[in-house]
């Protein structure tokens, strides 16, 4: 049992994580589909398919993340897409595949594979686990809400501060001839 | 108690407030490293010196009206080839229009060739309509470009000034640099520091 402010912070800045994801993978499908495809993890008559149902997906889980009612299915939902996702990245490290596009950030943002991108989902993991764990019943003030949402928006901005630090790290490693 | 939740509310903002700055000078790290990027191999050049009268060519632009390039005239000239097909070309495209407002005296000239349809598309997306573009192959050839994105800088008497392969904004202000400074290439300018010594102001 947690606060209901930890859990619903949480699952606040997790559902526009996950909206800002699909938002990248509909608006540019024809980038999405080469990227699955990119990853070598399925038969390609599959590829299409999976490239539609990831958005689709996120954005149900960013959706269902909203309501109390539908957080715990949310919840669950949003720790196998990111435990899923960095099992496909663990597969292709492992393959030493690290020149591909990551596909992480949207086609603006490209960045190679690397073990960081690891240690960014294992954090996603523990917000969707917050988001995931039974709430204590009590009474919620203003106050509450204020922090909720001020918890929450640290929390996004804080990802995406860590999204570009990560992605710069290799460029920062290819100016200083280390790769 | 309330100055627990003036105070509590308070570090919120400032957190908040911190995660921006932050969110902000990554950015601004990343953009810096998209700037420095790797500029290209050097390459001899081939073509008119630098500091001689620019080979005098005339071409028709893409309304038919003749433009005459490297002639004595009261305003200079930028030339800047480029190719629909060229990425960098397109990222380059917003500095050569900053440039082309904020200095006087200066005509700047898009030159390409190839097809007319894809150079149109690239007209409006970069919103070049009122821009002087040529598409021929004459003025290219006449001045030998071997690489894209290149650009000439022609001043008023129609010498030759400074040319060279530009990748970034950066290389592009070291065609202008180049006029200050007085020196028509890097070495000219480490060889004439080294002459006289202890004097490090561009006149």
């Amino acid at each position: 049992m947690i606060d209901p402010i930890i859990s619903t912070s949480a699952a606040l800045a997790l559902s526009v994580i996950f909206a800002s994801a699909a938002s990248h993978k509909i608006r540019h499908p024809g980038w999405f589909r080469r990227q699955v495809s990119e990853y070598e993890l399925m038969p390609g008559v599959m590829v299409p398919t999976a490239a539609l149902m990831l958005p689709a997906t996120e954005l149900a889980v960013a959706t269902g993340l909203l309501w109390s009612t539908s957080r715990p299915y949310a919840g669950v939902l949003a720790f196998l897409l990111i435990s899923l996702y960095a099992l496909a990245i663990a597969i292709n490290l492992a393959r030493g595949r690290k020149d591909i596009d990551c596909g992480c950030s949207g086609p603006a943002m490209r960045q190679p594979l690397q073990p960081a991108l690891l240690a960014r989902n294992g954090l996603l993991a523990i917000i969707a686990l917050g988001a995931l764990l039974p709430m204590l019943e009590r009474p919620m003030g203003l106050l509450d809400n204020f922090v909720i949402i001020a918890a929450g928006t640290v929390l996004v901005l804080l990802y995406t501060t860590t999204d570009l630090w990560i992605a710069n790290r290799p460029l920062l490693l290819k100016l200083s001839g280390e790769k | 108690m309330q100055a627990l939740i003036v105070s509590n509310v308070l570090l919120w903002l400032l957190l908040i407030a911190t995660s921006v700055v932050l969110l902000g000078l990554i950015r601004q790290i990343g953009v810096l490293h998209s700037r420095i990027a790797p500029a290209g191999a050097l390459m001899l050049d081939k073509g008119v010196e630098v500091g001689q009268p620019a080979p005098q060519v005339t071409a028709a632009d893409r309304f038919g009206r003749p433009i005459n390039i490297g002639y004595a005239g009261e305003r200079s000239t930028l030339l800047f080839f480029l190719s629909p097909t060229c990425p960098i070309c397109k990222t380059l495209l917003p500095a050569i229009k900053a440039i082309s407002r904020s200095a006087k005296d200066l005509d700047v000239i898009y030159v390409s060739d190839g097809d007319a349809a894809e150079h149109d598309k690239l007209i409006s997306q970069a919103g070049l309509e009122k821009s002087t573009y040529i598409v021929s192959p004459d003025v290219g050839m006449t001045y030998q470009i071997g690489k894209l994105p290149y650009a000439v800088l022609i001043d008023k008497a129609g010498t030759l000034k400074a040319k060279g392969l530009v990748n970034s904004r950066e290389h592009l202000d070291s065609l202008f640099e180049t006029e200050l400074l007085g020196a028509s290439t890097l070495q000219d300018y480490i060889k004439a520091q080294s002459e006289a010594p202890g004097i490090h102001t561009p006149s």
